[in-house]
């Protein structure tokens, strides 16, 4: 049988999370090949529509990750980010869609572990959820 | 002012409110009127502002029709500066809520309206008023109402209304009935010599009745059952009717950018998208970005939406589009502890944070 192999969108903020992935590369910590990383410059910076765009699109799990609360190199960015992904998760979650295909993690530009731990996480929750049914769908 | 004080007349609520406006008008304590008027068909109504008082008897008050959200009508008249003299406006609750969320976003502003409102039994799809059935649609006035008003718990208009009708309360009354909220209404009322004035009951004591049977229909709505858009499935079999004529968007009170997000290049799917995803799934519905379009149309508005129900009263292909705002602004609205329409001076949701809210959505 064919192992379903997740493909996860990753929003990683510049100054925390993306770091945070380079130094679990450097560190050479073993993960799951399945999230396409797409650098932005401050979790804030994900509007949700991306998000929803990803995920009608087939996307079958999409991560945030920024810096802790009370680290946003813009100082609170990451509070909104916080606000706007709950809008979005209710809206999912009021729908009746997998809101657990959605996740919002902070990690820091130290924490190669926790991103290396996070990433093998959610892969296998989205692997227990199996492909994203929106990909069958011919209305989007 | 004392608390609950009314005003009490012996004649209609149509012929006493006619009567108060036209006193306002004449003796200049108010410029123009905003209301609900009648036009010379049957069955079709607008919104007016009204400077002549001789065409005060057009005005309906409270009739039980919104042809368009109240509070969309009077941006339009305040976006670009304040009333420099007073209009007296007759609103239903959800405009004015509608509307503090407008200056809440600079789009309004409330200085110099003096707002009369009611407690609200709620309004009929507008176009069932202009099918030969009239009659007994407004007859049966509590069946006929909007889903949205049927489930509608905050039909007693907060701080901004100067005076409120009592429309709908848990007995007929044979009088009519008007709360002075505010000094301004006391003010006015005591020149108004053909009235009474007393000592009201507390208007959530009679209404309580009332409040107990929207609850039910608001928790019937926001349950499972019967499931608005339950899963991907049913969302999409759903939307499969949307024409795309963005009429839910045009009316929303809430929805008023001056240019959509949809209608930007940043948005529409480009050809070579969609034929790329034809190909991934073997077809696609064309145009496509309906269901991204409610998405986003969703988060836009859920944190928002005051539940009027206008959104559904459009859909030319009975999409319950307020059932689904509805259910998803209640979702949003509790967890971002926000109550949309209460105060101009509760900051606007997606502006403001704590620092210690959410956690259980993040890690
Ligand atoms: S009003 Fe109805 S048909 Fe028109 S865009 Fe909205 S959902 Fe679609
Ligand atoms: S989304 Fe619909 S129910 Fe909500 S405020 Fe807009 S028009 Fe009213
Ligand atoms: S800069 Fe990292 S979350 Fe704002």
């Amino acid at each position: 049988m064919e192992i379903f192999e997740p493909r996860i969108i990753g929003f990683l903020c510049n100054w925390c999370s993306y770091a945070g992935a380079d130094l679990a590369g450097t560190s050479r910590l073993k993960m799951p090949p399945n999230l396409v990383p797409v650098k932005v410059m401050c979790s804030s910076r994900v509007d949700p529509e991306m998000v929803t765009d990803a995920f009608l699109r087939g996307a079958d799990g999409v991560l945030i990750a920024g810096c802790h609360p009370g680290d946003c190199h813009y100082d609170k960015g990451n509070y909104y980010a916080r606000r706007r992904f709950a809008v979005l998760k209710k809206v999912v979650e009021s729908l009746g869609l997998e809101a657990e295909r959605l996740r919002l993690s902070w990690i820091s530009a130290s924490e190669g572990a926790r991103f290396q731990q996070i990433v093998a996480e959610f892969t296998e929750t989205i692997r227990k959820l199996g492909p994203n049914p929106t990909q069958k769908e011919t209305l989007l | 002012m004392a608390e609950n004080s009314v005003l009490i007349s012996d004649a209609s609520m149509q012929d006493t409110l006619r009567y108060i406006l036209h006193h306002l008008l004449e003796t200049g304590e108010v410029d123009s009127v905003f209301g609900l008027r009648g036009t010379k068909q049957e069955g079709r109504y607008c919104y007016s502002l009204i400077s002549d008082p001789s065409m005060l008897n057009e005005i309906l008050p409270f009739y039980p029709v919104m042809p368009i959200q109240g509070a969309r009508a009077l941006s339009e008249l305040t976006i670009t500066k304040p009333l420099d003299r007073p209009v007296a406006a007759l609103l239903r609750p959800c405009e004015i809520r509608a509307f503090v969320e407008n200056v809440k976003q600079s789009q309004g502003n409330l200085q110099n309206i003096f707002v009369i409102s009611c407690t609200c039994p709620g309004v009929i799809p507008a176009r069932e008023l202009l099918t030969e059935d009239r009659q007994n649609v407004l007859k049966n006035h509590d069946e006929n109402i909007r889903s949205a008003c049927k489930a509608c718990t905050e039909f007693i208009p907060g701080q901004q209304a100067d005076m409120i009708v009592l429309t709908a309360s848990d007995k007929p009354q044979d009088e009519t009935i008007i709360y002075l909220q505010t000094e301004k209404a006391a003010e006015i009322a005591e020149t108004l010599d053909s009235y009474k004035l007393e000592t009201g009951l507390p208007l959530d004591k009679i209404t309580s009745e009332l409040l107990k049977t929207r609850k039910k229909a608001l928790e019937h709505l926001l349950g499972t059952i019967p499931p608005v858009a339950e899963g991907l499935q049913s969302l999409v079999s759903l939307f499969s009717a949307c024409i795309g004529c963005r009429g839910c968007r045009e009316v929303c009170p809430l929805c008023s950018c001056i240019l959509c997000d949809y209608e930007t290049a940043r948005t529409i799917h480009s050809p070579g998208l969609v034929r790329a995803e034809s190909k991934l799934r073997g077809s696609l519905r064309v145009p496509s970005g309906t269901i991204q379009f409610q998405l986003g149309r969703l988060m836009h508005i859920a944190p928002m939406c005051i539940a009027c129900g206008q959104c559904s009263d459009v859909c030319p292909v009975d999409i319950p589009v307020s059932d689904i705002f509805i259910r998803a602004g209640n979702l949003v609205q509790e967890s971002l502890n926000y109550h949309p329409g209460r105060d101009v001076d509760d900051p606007p949701p997606m502006a403001t944070y704590l620092a210690d809210e959410l956690l259980e959505i993040t890690d």
